[in-house]
């Protein structure tokens, strides 16, 4: 008698620990593994590196060419480039504007710089 | 009995198991999570921190860009100079500090820009675009005589002359030339004048180096400036001779020694950036001395030795660039007194295979009426940019680029001639558009960016 019953006992434990333990894993594993995912998912910070370096490299052209006209380009990884060159006396302020071909609407990045003009 | 009591606690031993297993696996994933989460923070953190950077270096550079355009006259760089500074904003909250100071004859432009969090430092040495003036090969600036060219003397580039206009004379000993060696227009002006440069702005920068000697040193002493000096030491003076064998860069803040006495920097110094050397007595450069914007004075000499390579600004009453010595761009060899009533002779001697590339110029600040000023560029020496003479030059050397002078002189026994070239030649047309002069020598300033330290 006694074994049945300390047997008892111990399925009866054994099973709340059990559902304990899974509610526990659902409740915070699962959200835990979705933001990790999303993390892992989420490529913004490589992006915007691979953003900046575009930017940099197409402000130096912009620069060295004196090619201030509006206009815009997409490169090979999915970046749209936008510059935009207002003229104020002998200053150029150039912006540079970057955003991915995906999402076109949201901007990753704007560089501005003032250059000096001589005519 | 036994093997109840065994499994009895094989099941003991299975008691609360789960629990603590799933809370040990459910610590270590979240940890993991945690450790995944924060090194993508950090990651982003650093992203952030590169974009922020590199708009405050943007901001630095159109800090320095803006401060430029805004300096259109002697006025406006005085305004700077006496301590002004200019602070702009732009509209992606990156902002600029920028800061003037004369460095010899040039300008320095400091500018700090700022985003965020993020400071970059960008520092400038400024120029001037040249004047139309510097446009021709040659402005000759003696009304009273002609310009007499013969022997192998050749100018190729517009001239800009008195009425007595050019002709070609016979020498002893040398070619008649068949026809004018001259390839570009004459331009005849009743009324021309030099190139005038800022004699005030350049007195206020002489009496800024005079000023660095505090009066009697004490002691006569040799010296030797050697080893490591911090970025903190602004300001050295020494009396006696100096010796300078240390190796020094300076790029944010400027590095002033003043000496009482001569200096002469060894084939193992190296000086680079923002030191700038004052001697009251000579200064001799070796040759395999590094020298790389740093500015020397001396009230009476410097010489540039032999296979010397430097790039500085060079300020004597008399200055000699040695055979096979070499001054690179930007380099300015400057002869101008160091008191505005000494009575020292000018003068400036590029050596036979020597080569000055930036501004070779004689200003006869104070004792315009000294007879015996001259820049000698001998046979085989070549100035590549602009030679500058208030007075007079014997051009034998070869010129790329403008000639501006009172007169040129030479003596061969027993004559003295003036107004010339026996067999100086000078080409404006490959000297590289980008050239520049320090400012003072145009009516209309269009300063731009020389160098960046």
């Amino acid at each position: 008698m006694m074994k049945i019953r300390r047997l008892r006992g111990e399925e009866g434990y054994t099973l709340l620990e059990t559902v304990v333990a899974l509610a526990l894993f659902v409740s915070v594993l699962l959200p835990l593994g979705a933001a990790i995912g999303n993390f892992m998912l989420d490529k913004t910070a490589d992006q915007l590196r691979l953003a900046l370096r575009a930017a940099e490299t197409e402000m130096s052209r912009v620069t060295s060419d004196n090619d201030f006209i509006d206009g815009t380009i997409t490169d090979a990884r999915g970046l749209i480039l936008g510059r935009t060159a207002h003229r104020r006396e002998n200053l150029v302020d150039i912006r540079i504007t970057v955003s991915s071909v995906k999402k076109p609407e949201k901007t990753l990045l704007v560089l501005n710089k003032t250059v000096l003009t001589h005519q | 009995m036994k093997t109840i009591r065994k499994s009895f606690h094989a099941c003991a031993s299975e008691r609360g198991y789960a629990l603590p297993s799933m809370l040990v696996l459910v610590t270590i994933l979240s940890l993991v999570a945690a450790s995944v989460i924060s090194l993508q923070y950090l990651q982003k953190q650093q992203v952030l921190m590169e974009v922020a950077k590199v708009k405050a270096e943007y901001a630095a550079e159109s800090g320095i860009a803006t401060t430029l355009s805004r300096c259109r006259s002697a006025a406006d760089v005085s305004l700077f100079l006496s301590g002004k500074k200019q602070y702009d904003a732009y509209g992606d909250g990156s902002e600029s500090r920028v800061e003037v100071e004369p460095w010899g004859l040039f300008l320095l432009v400091k500018s700090e820009g700022s985003f965020r969090t993020a400071k970059a430092v960008r520092t400038a040495l400024v120029a001037d675009r040249p004047s139309k003036l510097f446009e021709n090969a040659l402005v000759f600036a003696n009304l009273s005589h002609q310009l007499i060219l013969t022997g192998t003397s050749h100018i190729k580039g517009d001239i800009v002359i008195g009425p007595q206009g050019v002709t070609t004379g016979s020498m002893r000993d040398r070619q008649t030339p068949a026809r004018m060696p001259v390839e570009g227009r004459i331009r005849k002006e009743a009324d021309l004048s030099l190139p005038n440069p800022q004699a005030t702005q350049l007195f206020e920068i002489m009496k800024r180096y005079r000023d660095l000697f505090p009066g009697d040193f004490g002691g006569t002493e040799p010296h030797a400036l050697s080893g490591e000096i911090p970025d903190s030491v602004q300001h050295i003076t020494l009396s006696g001779d100096v010796s300078v064998d240390a190796h020094l860069t300076r790029r944010n803040s400027p590095l002033y020694v003043a000496i009482q006495g001569r200096a002469t920097v060894r084939p193992k110094a190296a000086l680079q950036g923002l030191i700038a050397i004052v001697a009251s007595k000579g200064i001799t450069i070796s040759g395999g001395a590094v020298v790389e914007n740093a500015i020397f004075v001396s009230g009476t000499s410097i010489d540039i030795q032999r296979s010397a390579r430097v790039r500085g600004q060079f300020i004597a009453p008399s200055i000699v660039v040695y055979d096979g010595a070499q001054a690179l761009y930007p380099s300015l060899v400057i002869s101008a007194l160091t008191a505005r009533f000494s009575t020292a002779v000018q003068s400036i001697s590029v050596e036979d295979g020597a080569r000055v590339e930036g501004f070779v110029a004689l200003l006869s600040t104070g004792n315009s009426e000294q007879t015996d000023s001259v820049v000698v560029i001998k046979p085989s020496a070549t100035v590549i940019g602009a030679l500058h003479s208030d007075n007079r030059i014997t051009l034998d050397g070869t010129v790329i680029g403008t000639v501006t002078t009172r007169d040129f002189y030479f003596y061969e026994a027993p004559t003295t001639y003036y107004g010339w070239l026996r067999s100086g030649r000078i080409d404006r047309t490959k000297l590289p558009s980008g050239f520049l002069l320090p400012p003072g020598f145009s009516d209309e300033m269009k300063l731009k960016v020389l160098d960046w330290i």
